[in-house]
């Protein structure tokens, strides 16, 4: 087993790629020369679904065989928090005036049909740095306000609609579980979740969690 | 009534809308408050302030459906310093949609950040259309209000109250894309600009 591996980017016939994929090929463009943080891999100019693991822990996994899939540590890139200037609505529509590693990790979130979040929780809600990410990620939607399920909420631009599974650890009791349930309730309509799981363990837990979901992609 | 201190945990506090509201509920409680906003460098004076406090007044906006970085990083610096006499915990919270119930998740957030840390809960305000209303007509509503969630502070008799523009949801929409294309103009960015599909075009 290894982590999730940086720099590890394969791109093959990029120039033919279908519209969406070449989306896909920007944003590892972006990630290439900064970092190469973030695992991201493009084979042979085949289309796929783009799976993303989202997490604020190292995880102990080997994808090197499988190029939809996205992995992100969040605990190694640089993302400040989001400073509520609403640049990313008004001054810069879609781009964070903060240009760090978030403005790497937004567009692979609104690109993937299927999320996986790992998340210490803190107070109910996600401990600091997985919600400094979702902070950040405010650029994938508009200032505008639009009528769903009866309630107001933000016009999204171009975000995929998500299949989310949520694993939460750390939880002091099952009040606070029940609090994060309800907050990812909440999320769906704003995070643009068609379906979601939310998934409680102790921290030790998670390396085995996060394999048995990710062995539901086909990776074992 | 005795003395109170209001904490700002909006990460633009000093230009924040919540700001204003502190200025506001200021106003209608009386001379003894004392404001301050969170950053990332005050936490141990903040902390150490509460000690002095028999009450504390959170006031924050909505951010992704919970508390915004700003003030979840504050509570975990106060949980690790707690001050030996605890002081009340009052909510005044604002989000830019036009329902102030989507609040309701962060509000519950800080009741358990009491309940875990053994802060007595005081009052709670939550305003919908938090953006704009202070430069609606409706101001008046969101300052009718917070001057009842003062009055119950002072009182010590504790409540939950609500306020936001009373328009109807189509309505908002369309006076919320106003207000939006007018913020644009002052950047010189149109609204077909703003409408943008793309990330990270």
């Amino acid at each position: 087993m290894t982590g999730c591996n940086p720099g590890v980017i394969r791109i093959a016939n990029a120039g033919t790629l279908p519209f969406k994929f070449r989306k896909v090929y920007k944003i590892v463009y972006y990630c290439v020369p900064l970092s190469g943080i973030i695992e991201c891999k493009i084979q042979n100019g085949a289309y796929f679904d783009m799976k993303l693991i989202l997490s604020d822990r190292p995880l102990p996994l080997e994808l090197s065989d499988h190029p939809d899939v996205v992995c992100v540590d969040l605990t190694r890139l640089k993302i400040a928090n989001c400073v509520g200037c609403f640049g990313c609505w008004t001054k810069t529509p879609g781009r964070c005036v903060i240009r760090d590693d978030a403005v790497k990790v937004y567009p692979l979130i609104a690109q993937s049909e299927t999320v996986l979040y790992v998340s210490r929780i803190k107070y109910g809600g996600y401990d600091t740095v997985m919600k400094t990410m979702l902070e950040r990620a405010i650029p994938v939607q508009q200032a505008f306000i639009r009528i769903v399920n009866g309630e107001t909420h933000h016009v999204q631009r171009s975000v995929v609609p998500k299949d989310a599974v949520i694993l939460a650890y750390g939880a002091s009791d099952e009040e606070e579980q029940a609090l994060f349930r309800q907050l990812i309730a909440r999320n769906a309509h704003n995070m643009n979740f068609q379906s979601y799981r939310v998934l409680f363990c102790r921290e030790d837990q998670v390396p085995d969690l996060v394999q048995t979901e990710v062995a539901k992609w086909g990776i074992s | 009534m005795g003395n109170l201190l209001i904490l700002n945990g909006s990460p633009r506090a000093p230009r924040s809308n919540s700001r204003r509201y502190a200025q506001i509920f200021s106003s209608c409680y009386g001379e003894n408050t004392e404001y301050f906003d969170i950053s990332k460098r005050n936490h141990p004076e903040l902390c150490a302030k509460l000690a002095g406090t028999s009450h504390v007044l959170f006031v924050f906006p909505l951010y992704a459906d919970g508390l915004p970085v700003t003030l979840l990083n504050f509570l975990k610096s106060l949980e690790a310093a707690p001050p030996q006499n605890k002081p009340a915990v009052s909510v005044l919270i604002n989000c830019g949609f036009l329902e102030p119930q989507q609040n309701e998740m962060a509000v519950e957030m800080m009741r358990l950040f009491c309940r875990q840390n053994h802060y007595p809960f005081g009052s709670v305000l939550k305003i919908g259309s938090g953006e704009a209303i202070l430069d609606s007509p409706f101001r008046f509503l969101a300052v009718r209000k917070i001057r009842r969630f003062a009055d119950s502070i002072a009182k010590g008799s504790y409540g939950t109250f609500q306020t936001t523009m009373p328009l109807p949801k189509g309505l908002f929409v369309k006076a919320a894309a106003s207000y939006w294309i007018n913020y644009g103009k002052k950047f010189g960015v149109t609204k077909e600009a703003m409408q943008t599909m793309q990330i990270e075009p």
